[in-house]
């Protein structure tokens, strides 16, 4: 574990007053996030012998090199290769091509994932998963010091291992932001406590990348205005950052002094429900492309009526060979769930906005506004 | 251009040629009405390309001409100009000058020749009686859909044979059906037309005056209209309307009897606490009553039970309240049965008949 030196107290602006008011640090909160190892690679080694002390990689069908699709997850062993998700997986094939390669099996990782969820539940009621595989914990009732934290802490990881087999990384915050870059600093097996006043001590020699909010581009513009770590971002002038980068400014401001004051959300529910097909080939016919949109359209509607789940817009995502990307969306007076309603509007979509001198390489249709039968009321149902 | 007309005379012509001008004013020229002169008439005329009208008013001429002028600008100057003679004197094609007593005016026009012309009329007609036509207008127009994207419900199907005119609207949720039975000379098969709902509107407003008949002929692309001196050409909707005899229930066999006024009435009340977006009710009916139930949200909630005359089974429906209301306020009769099969068929409101009227309205049900 890491304990970070003699606390540097955290780093009031002395700009002036205001902002020294909006930038007094967190009240104290013990947050925990806690992200499995290589969790779908992790599951695949447990309940398969023989895949231990190997590269796993889970992904897409590598096909010897020719493969389409990108890394999902891969084990630590893999990770020596080079190997990291959203890695293309031909590149994972070149570096590692003796690994094992496999295909993911959802259903078995969602059913380990939910009741790695149960044994949060049992901790504490406060629960908000970030993804199958992460998931922020509110301790603060439970873990009023750093000794009860880590003590909390180790009694969590032990359970997740002896119940599942599993090891994950925790880290532990005042808040989320400073709980996710802590779970990450030591993995795998990894605990790392940051308490409040070392939370600016241990932000300050961090990258900015490290940033929830800055990827490579705004990561690209910082360095080039001569920022690189979250202490030199801090003692930029607040008003060209605001300048050049508006709201997101502000945010990076108040992140790099260690203030996040989001709460848990605690029942997030899908936003939207999608699903994409990356073709083997780029395709450029549009019955190819009608026929892939029809089935996609059926499977979204398959999850939303399993969900009990209708909504309002409908979106087309389409890359081209090139990787441009484009995304249209059209929504409807009435939430709807049904692939006779989902595809009709999706085809309209394809057809007014592809550009059919290019060829395919991904196509994509998602629902969102999502309501439940229960937001819906009462429904009109219809004579035609 | 120079002619006289009686204020009184004008203004009348001018308020219906109003309605067919284009709103939208996408096309400037559509929103000005066309003055012309022939004979001893003054003819003014207004369309939006899809909808014409033309109304005429007798006018002494001095000079013969036509023009075209704003139809909001002439309303407005006419609606408010004493009740004498008006006097139009156009010099040339930019200009026309309107003096009515003290009052003098001039306002901008424009030539004739951006104007467009009015569709050809050549096309077989038939005497409709109009008395009939404003009834059956008037009660059909509000089940017309407003939604854009369904095309072949934005207008009332309306169809003539030997022995009876019949309208039907709808908007995929509730179907009013409406027919008179009456004998049409000239008629050999069955006109089946689908008429805008503007052009039903502007229908509506020409037959409330009191003429006994309207001409009515319908071509390939167009329908005409004629009542008295004022004609009404419509393009024609085309498109499959769907068939409406499959929604309208045979085999609802509860029936409730209620009085209309106090139905609407309880409905209006009720309905005060339904969802507002939904304003979903719920009807239970059983033996001698029918009970309308709204539960909105945190806001609260209504009830209202009324006689009624029913011996079936207890039965449970949700309505929209206001596609009852729809239909309950343009009705003349005080008399009402309310078909019911279960809480998922659709319902089928039969007001008492009315002369040789068969009036039905066809309305789906709301799932609670």
């Amino acid at each position: 574990m890491m304990l970070t030196g003699i606390g540097i107290i955290q780093g009031k602006m002395t700009t002036d007053q205001q902002t020294t008011e909006q930038l007094t640090p967190d009240m104290e909160r013990t947050i925990f996030h806690v992200d499995m190892d290589a969790f779908y690679a992790a599951v695949e080694q447990r309940d398969c012998p023989e895949y231990r002390d190997r590269p796993v990689i889970v992904g897409a069908d590598p096909q010897g090199g020719q493969g389409r699709g990108v890394v999902a997850a891969c084990s630590y062993q893999a990770r020596k290769f080079g190997i990291h998700s959203a890695l293309p997986i031909s590149r994972a094939f070149r570096l590692c091509p003796d690994g094992v390669y496999l295909r993911p099996d959802m259903k078995r990782y969602v059913g380990v994932s939910q009741r790695i969820r149960e044994i949060f539940h049992t901790y504490t009621d406060v629960v908000e998963p970030l993804s199958i595989d992460e998931a922020f914990l509110d301790m603060s009732h439970a873990a009023h010091n750093t000794d009860m934290a880590l003590e909390v802490a180790r009694s969590l990881k032990a359970t997740i291992l002896k119940e599942q087999r599993l090891t994950a990384s925790i880290g532990i915050a005042p808040n989320k932001f400073v709980a996710k870059i802590a779970s990450d600093i030591e993995k795998p097996e990894g605990l790392v406590l940051v308490s409040l006043p070392e939370v600016q001590s241990f932000l300050d020699p961090l990258a900015i990348s490290r940033l929830w909010g800055v990827g490579p581009k705004t990561e690209s513009k910082l360095v080039k205005m001569g920022i690189k770590t979250i202490l030199q971002l801090r003692h930029y002038d607040k008003e060209i950052l605001i300048e050049r980068f508006g709201r997101l400014g502000e945010h990076l401001r108040k992140l790099s002094n260690g203030i996040d004051q989001r709460a848990l959300v605690v029942q997030r529910e899908a936003k939207s429900m999608g699903h994409e097909r990356t073709f083997a080939e780029d395709v450029g016919n549009i019955e190819t492309l009608e026929k892939t949109l029809k089935l996609l359209c059926e499977k979204v509607s398959e999850r939303l009526c399993a969900r009990g789940l209708a909504g309002r817009t409908v979106a087309l995502k389409l890359r081209y060979s090139d990787f441009k990307t484009i995304t249209r969306q059209t929504t409807f007076p009435q939430p709807v769930e049904s692939a006779d309603h989902i595809y009709p509007a999706v085809h309209r979509l394809i057809r007014k906005f592809r550009d059919p001198k290019q060829r395919i390489r991904l196509v994509g249709v998602s629902v969102s506004s999502l309501e439940t039968e229960a937001d819906r009321g009462a429904q009109q149902m219809k004579l035609f | 251009m120079d002619f006289v007309v009686k204020k009184t005379e004008l203004l009348r012509e001018l308020q219906h040629a109003q309605g067919g001008v284009e709103r939208k004013a996408t096309v400037p020229i559509l929103s000005n009405l066309l003055l012309e002169t022939t004979g001893n008439t003054l003819a003014v005329t207004a369309t939006d390309l899809d909808v014409t009208m033309q109304c005429t008013c007798p006018a002494s001429i001095k000079a013969s001409g036509a023009l075209t002028v704003s139809a909001r600008k002439l309303f407005d100057i006419v609606r408010l100009l004493p009740e004498a003679d008006i006097h139009f004197k156009s010099d040339g094609q930019s200009w026309v000058h309107i003096t009515c007593e003290r009052a003098k005016f001039k306002i901008a026009g424009l030539s004739k020749e951006n104007f467009p012309d009015i569709p050809s009329l050549d096309m077989k007609t038939m005497l409709l009686p109009a008395q009939p036509l404003h009834y059956m207008s008037t009660r059909c127009a509000f089940a017309i859909t407003q939604e854009e994207s369904r095309y072949t419900l934005s207008g009332a199907l309306m169809i003539v044979d030997s022995s009876k005119v019949t309208f039907v609207a709808t908007d995929g949720h509730r179907l009013v059906f409406i027919s008179h039975a009456t004998e049409v000379e000239g008629v050999e098969s069955e006109n089946r037309v689908l008429v805008p709902k503007k052009a039903l509107n502007e229908l509506s407003k020409l037959t409330a005056e009191g003429d006994s008949t309207v001409e009515f002929g319908h071509s390939e692309n167009h329908l005409l209209f004629r009542v008295g001196d004022r004609l009404l050409v419509s393009r024609v909707l085309t498109g499959q309307f769907p068939n409406y005899n499959m929604v309208i229930p045979q085999e609802n066999n509860q029936c409730a009897v209620l009085n209309a006024t106090e139905f609407g009435a309880a409905l209006k009340r009720v309905s005060i606490m339904a969802d507002e977006e939904s304003h979903a009710v719920r009807f239970s009916v059983k033996e001698g009553q029918l009970e309308i139930q709204s539960s909105g949200t945190e806001i609260g909630e209504a009830k209202e039970a009324l006689p009624a005359n029913y011996q079936g089974a207890g039965l449970e429906i949700g309505f929209n309240a206001k596609y009852v209301l729809d239909f309950l306020a343009g009705l003349g009769s005080d008399e009402i049965e309310l078909h019911l099969r279960d809480g998922e068929t659709q319902g089928l409101f039969n007001p008492k008949p009315e002369g040789d009227y068969r009036h039905q309205y066809v309305l789906m049900p709301m799932k609670l």
